[in-house]
């Protein structure tokens, strides 16, 4: 089942990735709604899900969530049959001394749209910030892709660059975004 | 071969640690004059060592520095631990005790103190340091360093118990001084 729930919220929880959680983990990385605006064009079998599994999930400064929705009782002891997992969010790695971190994240296309995914990152936002002491958090977004793009922007995030033609989706070269908010942007927004 | 150099001072020039340095680092982990204010207690040989350059040293974790004058090696500086998440590196220095006396110490540690608060974005450095060890307190008070705790006869040595001071200096006091 997934790990008890290491930061929580009202509807979400952000869990550790266990090894019960691999099933859902490569059926989605596959799926090509979502690796596609990850722009992630390789297949992955069961034997790559889980060597990455043992080296990104819990690295020195890596932070990688399972999100999960469900009653609270069920999120914060990670009972597996009254969960729901949703997608992930992550900060896989950690630029120091620099402190700053790139974001991303996905939610499975039936638990997309539901505010579960703004409301994930805002958790992890918390904890980037709020105790891992990250400088600025930034995310890479290609410009078909609106969705993600609110998501960002309904937190806070800027767009502070435009990089042209930047990544072959669908057939043809799309820009991408690069999109960031600072630590005391965070940290100081009034909500 | 020596390593390059990584900071200069005015006398003091902190290098790379690299195999060949295991030797004054063998002194200093033998020589009582410099063991025993270090705590350290244990005997390590040759392979020993070598498993502390290639485990320790050069695993990534901690930042480790010989210091030299002159083309002379005359201690090290490090930041055997640093928590990225809290800020705070954790302070460590030795300097051969025909060096002692000079200055070089105080020097190197504040190299070290340099590229902690002005590159390596720390907020805070800490050193432990016996109650017994004239030298490094002074070496440690003189650069601005406030002594925040005394753990109470926490090394046994020379047939009794001594207290270890834990000293603390903030960024903020290092850029103000």
């Amino acid at each position: 089942m997934p790990g008890p729930a290491f930061l929580h919220g009202e509807r979400v929880s952000l869990h550790t990735w266990e090894d019960e959680d691999v099933e859902f983990f490569q059926e989605h990385r596959n799926e090509e709604a979502i690796r596609r605006p990850l722009t992630d064009v390789a297949p992955r079998n069961r034997e790559q899900i889980e060597e990455q599994f043992e080296e990104r999930i819990y690295g020195d400064d890596g932070m990688v969530f399972l999100v999960c929705a469900g009653e609270e009782q069920a999120r914060l002891t990670g009972d597996e049959d009254e969960l729901t997992r949703v997608g992930e969010v992550a900060i896989p790695w950690v630029n120091q001394p620099h402190g700053t971190g790139m974001l991303m994240y996905w939610a499975a296309p039936e638990h997309q749209g539901e505010g579960y995914i703004p409301e994930a990152t805002s958790l992890l936002l918390d904890h980037a910030f709020g105790e891992r002491r990250l400088h600025k958090v930034w995310a890479m977004v290609i410009e078909p892709n609106r969705p993600s793009q609110k998501v960002l922007e309904s937190l806070g995030f800027e767009q502070e660059g435009r990089y042209r033609k930047e990544t072959f989706y669908e057939g043809e070269y799309v820009d991408s975004y690069r999109y960031a908010i600072l630590a005391e942007e965070w940290l100081d927004r009034d909500d | 071969m020596t390593g390059p150099v990584f900071l200069s001072g005015e006398h003091v020039r902190l290098h790379t640690v690299e195999e060949e340095d295991l030797d004054a680092f063998a002194r200093a982990r033998s020589n009582p004059d410099l063991r025993l204010p270090l705590c350290i207690d244990t005997p390590r040989n040759r392979d020993g060592l070598e498993e502390f350059f290639e485990e320790t040293v050069s695993d990534g974790d901690g930042y480790w520095f010989v210091a030299r004058v002159d083309d002379e090696t005359v201690g090290a500086a490090m930041l055997p631990n640093v928590r990225e998440s809290d800020g705070l590196g954790e302070l460590a220095y030795w300097i051969l005790p025909e060096y002692q006396g000079q200055g070089y110490g105080r020097e190197a540690v504040s190299l070290v103190l340099e590229y902690s608060f002005d590159e390596l974005r720390l907020n805070r450095a800490q050193a432990d340091c016996l109650a017994t060890n004239s030298g490094s307190r002074g070496v440690l008070e003189s650069l601005g360093f406030t002594q925040e705790g005394r753990f109470r006869e926490a090394v046994f040595q020379g047939g009794e118990h001594v207290d270890i001071l834990r000293y603390g200096l903030l960024a903020e006091e290092w850029r103000g001084r």
